[in-house]
């Protein structure tokens, strides 16, 4: 599997040249999908992080090309995670009481 | 622990972390920067919360149903430290988002917003250090 810290220190020197930051940031995301798919690819132990990855690239990507559509600021709010787990009936309380049993 | 080993959304959120944090680094110098650099931060925090919030919930049910391993509590803890790492980002990402919203109406960029970019840096560190502690090797 390609070396994702290897990517990462590759695209920050990458942005580092690089005054637009946006296209920076795209190549980044781009190298990164494409090490991972590399990785997906030969099935390699780590493929499952891979797929996530892989994931998060296309969703960062999607963010920063927008599609020339304007980006509309109340749709960019986002939930605690701790709201979240609250809504589906998991407390802090539950954790707490599994974490206080180890 | 091993990385072989390492839940992946904690090693997704590491690169990813690493992405925003150099996105909020040059973030305010235009509102179209920055608003890009909100819906990136929107899609990545969405991604990594929701698998966090996923993976907490099948170890408590796991817990319920009695099947709980050592490994799951284990688990647990890291988990729980990204969950107040998360939710520290969102009240960040979410006064940020506020602070776009004013400059946008009123043409005039307000003057903490520098500070919150700076204080989600912080927070990205945070999940850094995180991830450097259960032996992820980030940038």
């Amino acid at each position: 599997m390609a070396d994702y810290n290897d990517v990462l220190n590759n695209a920050l020197s990458e942005i580092g040249k690089d005054q637009a930051q946006k296209t920076g940031a795209m190549r980044f995301l781009a190298s990164l999908k494409s090490a991972m798919n590399i990785a997906a690819a030969l099935n390699v132990p780590c493929a499952g992080t891979a797929s996530m990855l892989i994931g998060l690239a296309d969703a960062g990507m999607s963010a920063l090309d927008g599609n020339g559509q304007p980006i509309d600021l109340d749709k960019l709010y986002v939930t605690k995670a701790t709201d979240d787990l609250r809504s589906i009936g998991v407390s802090e309380d539950a954790i707490n009481k599994i974490l206080s049993s180890r | 622990m091993p990385q072989k080993t390492m839940p992946k959304v904690l090693r997704a959120s590491a690169v990813s972390f690493g992405l925003l944090a150099m996105l909020l680094s040059g973030c305010g110098s235009t509102l179209g920067k920055a608003k890009q650099t909100a819906a990136v931060s929107q899609k990545v925090y969405a991604s990594v919360e929701a698998e966090t919030v996923k993976q907490i919930a099948a170890i408590i049910e796991k817990d319920r149903s009695g099947t709980i391993t050592k490994d799951d509590k284990d688990r647990l803890v890291i988990l729980n430290d990204l969950r107040k790492v998360l939710d520290k980002f969102a009240d960040a990402h979410n006064a940020y988002v506020a602070g776009l919203k004013v400059w946008e109406d009123s043409k005039t960029k307000p003057t903490d917003l520098d500070d919150l970019s700076m204080k989600m840096l912080e927070i990205v560190k945070d999940a850094q250090d995180l991830a450097k502690r259960l032996g992820i090797r980030v940038r």
